[in-house]
């Protein structure tokens, strides 16, 4: 971008020098952006040419002159004064009360007299009909004028249309006369009217030119904004005011040309028969062309309706023909589903030979003819199967939901309103092991999670202003040091925990795309963590949190999801490995391990030969609570019965994982296994993954984990001692 | 897939310098913009192949932030090569390696192979540190240097690369013991620990063979 950018300003910077060469007041003067990119020759692609832009003194003549196609009548010269003070080319164009014109085969830039253009689809006020004119979105936008600097909008179109009317452009050698193109420095989203021209648009940097030398029309669109090498969604209107949007990437010019052949021909001509302009023409001109030479080409078809043959009847047509009619009485019923069988290539079979090979005998006709319909068949047998299991899968689907919202329900109504008396019975346990409903799942985790800390929401609003203070004042700071350039760093930890907040807020789940800077969530994750930190500057931020604080901000409103993270963290566990207490966190591991060896033995011998630790993959389980390692709903479904049993699943979580993939992982090396459980498939099944932590016992010698927690603190005491 | 030797890698830096970024660089060849922080510690493996041989990087892709520093320590035993990685926009990421260097010495064996990164050198006009810098801190401290760009693969195969070069070459002037695997390195299944190793490159290597 900054190099685009750069260039730009070159560019400005060169059109005004040579501005100011040309005398303080310039009148009668076009103003010419040489670009030879926009030649179309389909091989120049550098930005580069536009530095031989600058404003040259050219009359009338010499426009008509650079100009292939005849019916223009040329623009009047309007005289534009350059004053000593605003000789920038920004302010020059502002002073131009018109339109300006863009002449690609002159490559200039021309003023029109506001004449009113006898051609109601050209963009307004044109003399020069159906040749070029500016951009002129004038009406109703303000973004009108061209100003360089800043907004620098050059659009130039050819209204094709009429031209395209006379058919003779597809014998013109000239693509110019059929392109349109629109720069846009700006960035991104283009709106480019054009009248009733269809606009083919992309947006590339690169390459300026998208002509294609056997295709007949082309708009090609240059955008020297941020994110030029990406396509970029483009609104193209219509002269009938319907917008389509066109998505298309960076390509070279030999693959445009050949897609825009397809593209015009299949979806302009055929999905959109309202449009004029540009397809219409081509529906006229090119194609009716193109059709006649393969009428006359009696060589293989491979796509389209297979069409009556005429010539001399042959049995294949006849068979052809036998079959079509047959199809078309089916057809009758199903006439959505006519289209996708006449349009298979399958049909080939039934063809004639190219003329030059022999052509087909009848028993090979006839073998052909069986062989295409059992394909057919096939095919059909195959649909309905496909059919079937849609439905299948749909009515599963229903049930599905059917019964989250009757399970909801019973949340809603039975469960929370007497949330003390029903919390521990074995109905709701039961049920809350299914997963709770996501509209019960954030009032849930609320009640369990408690707020043994008391917090308020009022609490939650003065850590929240208070972090916004100092990261106000980190801010300042930085950016008074980046200036000062001094080697000053701030050394204190809060104020790093703050800067570490901001990176990382952005690196949690970036899939979804919430938490990032711009995105809804991104300021309320900022101030939860802040305010965390405010409230326990003791603990201060500490990666993975970001994860907990966006799991629960995702089912709760911010306020809420600060008490329940404060809370959370506030148990022992999270406390343990949030300071990372080293020797808590090795009581836990040794826990684990105990649970690890009684549930599946020889893994767990495997991983002691591998030296595959439980600190290896379990501190990022249980930092994120599986938030950043499972898929998110799974996670969501562990976390649901984390408020119900405690720290304890976070263990048999991660012991019903290393179940459910025990098959694969006693046969790893040490460094797949660490791989594969730093990084779990992504594919993971919820319910899979719960059966087998359903599996997993979590009592050994009918002793509890807390109680071998316990034991192995007391060990670690006595030995410290 | 066999292997000659086995290299344990460790990368350390402060946190967002683009440590999980350049191993997906080096064993993917892709760049993801918005990477997943790290939390403990992610793996990464690739083959490489020096004067010939088949060497297995086994690269310890570890959390940056200063919490997890006593965590990551345990990390650094058996490791062979690290790569030291500073962000060149971000002074204090700079300012902050010799701290991450004094960690490296002490829980590291002295054969350790440091390489420092100065990485997002594709960053050129918010560069805060001078590449002058980087190689100053290298002179000083003998590390080897380079910058790279996780995001254009500047330099990426490179660093890994030169680091396993390096570590093969102290292998041959018989500076590492490889029957020791607390240096970090491993001989391959198939590979005699007796090495006959007709060294292509220039001399002064010398085989544990008698003479």
């Amino acid at each position: 971008m900054c190099s685009q950018s750069g260039e730009v300003n070159n560019e400005c910077s060169q059109l005004k020098k040579s501005n100011s060469e040309n005398g303080v007041s310039t009148s009668e003067k076009h103003c010419d952006i040489g670009e030879e990119n926009l030649k179309h020759n389909g091989t120049s692609s550098s930005l580069g040419a536009l530095e031989q832009s600058g404003i040259k003194r050219v009359n009338s003549k010499e426009l008509k002159a650079g100009l292939l196609i005849s019916p223009l009548s040329l623009t009047q010269d309007l005289p534009i004064s350059v004053g000593e003070d605003d000789n920038r080319l920004s302010s020059v164009l502002e002073n131009i009360p018109t339109p300006l014109v863009y002449l690609p085969n002159t490559r200039q830039l021309v003023t029109e007299t506001s004449k009113e253009s006898s051609d109601s689809r050209s963009v307004s006020s044109c003399d020069v009909n159906n040749v070029v004119s500016e951009s002129s979105q004038n009406e109703g936008s303000d973004e009108d004028t061209v100003s360089i600097c800043d907004k620098w909008k050059l659009v130039n179109l050819h209204d094709t249309s009429s031209i395209g009317e006379t058919d003779s452009l597809l014998r013109l050698k000239d693509p110019d006369q059929l392109t349109c193109n629109s720069f846009d420095l700006d960035g991104s989203l283009h709106r480019v009217q054009t009248g009733d021209s269809l606009l083919r648009t992309f947006n590339d940097a690169s390459s300026l030119s998208s002509m294609s030398t056997c295709t007949d029309f082309s708009v090609s669109a240059i955008s020297m904004g941020d994110d030029a090498s990406d396509g970029t969604g483009m609104c193209l209107d219509t002269g009938d005011g319907n917008f389509i949007e066109v998505n298309l990437h960076t390509r070279n010019s030999f693959e445009r040309s050949k897609n825009n052949s397809a593209d015009s021909g299949i979806e302009d001509q055929g999905a959109k028969p309202k449009r004029r302009g540009i397809s219409g023409f081509l529906s006229r001109g090119l194609f009716s062309r193109k059709s006649k030479e393969e009428e006359e080409d009696q060589g293989w078809k491979l796509f389209g309706r297979v069409p009556p043959k005429q010539g001399v009847a042959k049995p294949p047509q006849q068979i052809s023909h036998e079959y079509q009619q047959r199809n078309a009485l089916q057809n009758n019923n199903r006439p959505k589903k006519s289209d996708i069988e006449v349009m298979s290539t399958t049909a080939l079979i039934l063809e004639n030979r190219p003329q030059n090979l022999p052509t087909k005998d009848p028993e090979e006709a006839e073998r052909h003819r069986l062989q295409y319909e059992a394909m057919i068949e096939a095919a059909k047998k195959k649909e309905q199967r496909d059919l079937k299991m849609k439905k299948k899968h749909m009515q599963q689907q229903l049930k599905q939901e059917d019964q989250m919202l009757q399970l909801s329900k019973r949340w809603a109504n039975d469960i929370l309103p007497n949330w003390e008396l029903t919390k521990r019975t074995k109905k709701t346990r039961d049920m809350w092991w299914q997963g709770l409903p996501t509209n019960v799942r954030g009032k849930v985790w609320k009640l369990a999670i408690g707020n043994d800390l008391n917090l308020t929401p009022e609490l939650y609003e003065i850590c929240a202003c208070r972090a916004e203070d100092r990261i106000k004042q980190t801010c300042d700071s930085d950016t008074a040091s980046v200036s000062d350039c001094s080697p000053e760093v701030s050394t204190s930890n809060r104020e790093a925990s703050v800067e570490l907040i901001k990176l990382d807020i952005s690196r949690t789940f970036p899939q979804l795309c919430i938490f990032q800077k711009g995105g809804p969530y991104h300021d309320l994750l900022h101030s939860l963590l802040g305010a965390y930190a405010c409230y326990r500057p003791d603990v201060g931020y500490v990666q993975g949190m970001s994860f907990i604080a966006a799991v629960l901000l995702l089912n709760m409103d911010v306020a809420d999801a600060f008490i329940c993270f404060a809370n959370l963290l506030n148990r022992p566990c999270q406390v343990a490995f949030f300071r990372i207490d080293e020797a808590m966190m090795k009581f836990y591991f040794q826990t684990y391990e105990e649970f690890f060896k009684e549930n599946m033995p020889s893994l767990f011998r495997h991983f002691s030969k591998t030296n595959v630790t439980p600190d290896i993959y379990l501190i990022d389980w249980i930092f994120s609570l599986y938030s950043k390692s499972l898929p998110l709903d799974i996670a969501c479904r562990v976390w649901d019965i984390f408020c119900r049993d405690g720290e304890e699943f976070l263990f048999r979580t991660a012991l019903g994982i290393l179940k459910l993939y025990e098959d694969i992982l006693i046969h790893q090396e040490f460094i797949l296994l660490a791989q594969f459980l730093t990084k779990l498939p992504e594919d993971i099944s919820s319910d899979s993954l719960f059966k087998s932590i359903e599996l997993i016992n979590m009592n050994i010698d009918k002793k509890k984990f807390s109680q071998i927690l316990a034991s192995k603190k007391e060990q670690g005491k006595m030995e410290m001692t | 897939m066999s292997y000659a030797y086995l290299f344990k890698y460790i990368i350390i830096g402060d946190t967002g310098v683009g440590k999980s970024c350049l191993l997906l660089q080096f064993t993917d060849k892709r760049f993801q913009p918005v990477h997943d922080l790290t939390i403990g510690v992610e793996f990464g493996a690739r083959m490489i192949t020096i004067d010939g041989k088949q060497i297995k990087l086994q690269i310890w892709d570890t959390a940056g932030q200063e919490s997890f520093r006593s965590i990551t320590r345990s990390y650094y035993r058996g490791a062979a090569g690290a790569l030291l990685v500073y962000d060149i926009t971000r002074r204090d990421t700079f300012n902050h390696l010799t701290t991450w260097l004094e960690d490296a010495r002490q829980h590291s064996n002295s054969n350790m192979v440091i390489m420092l990164i100065g990485n997002k050198s594709d960053l050129e006009a918010r560069r805060d540190v001078k590449k002058e810098e980087g190689e100053a801190f290298a002179r000083e401290h003998g590390l080897i240097f380079m910058e790279t760009s996780a995001k254009t693969a500047a330099n990426v195969e490179e660093a890994f690369i030169n680091t396993a070069k390096e570590i093969y070459q102290k292998i041959q002037d018989g500076v590492f013991d490889i029957n020791n695997e607390a240096n970090g390195i491993k001989i391959g299944p198939q590979h005699s620990p007796s090495p006959s190793l007709p060294s292509s490159s220039g001399g002064g290597a010398q085989g544990s063979g008698c003479c």
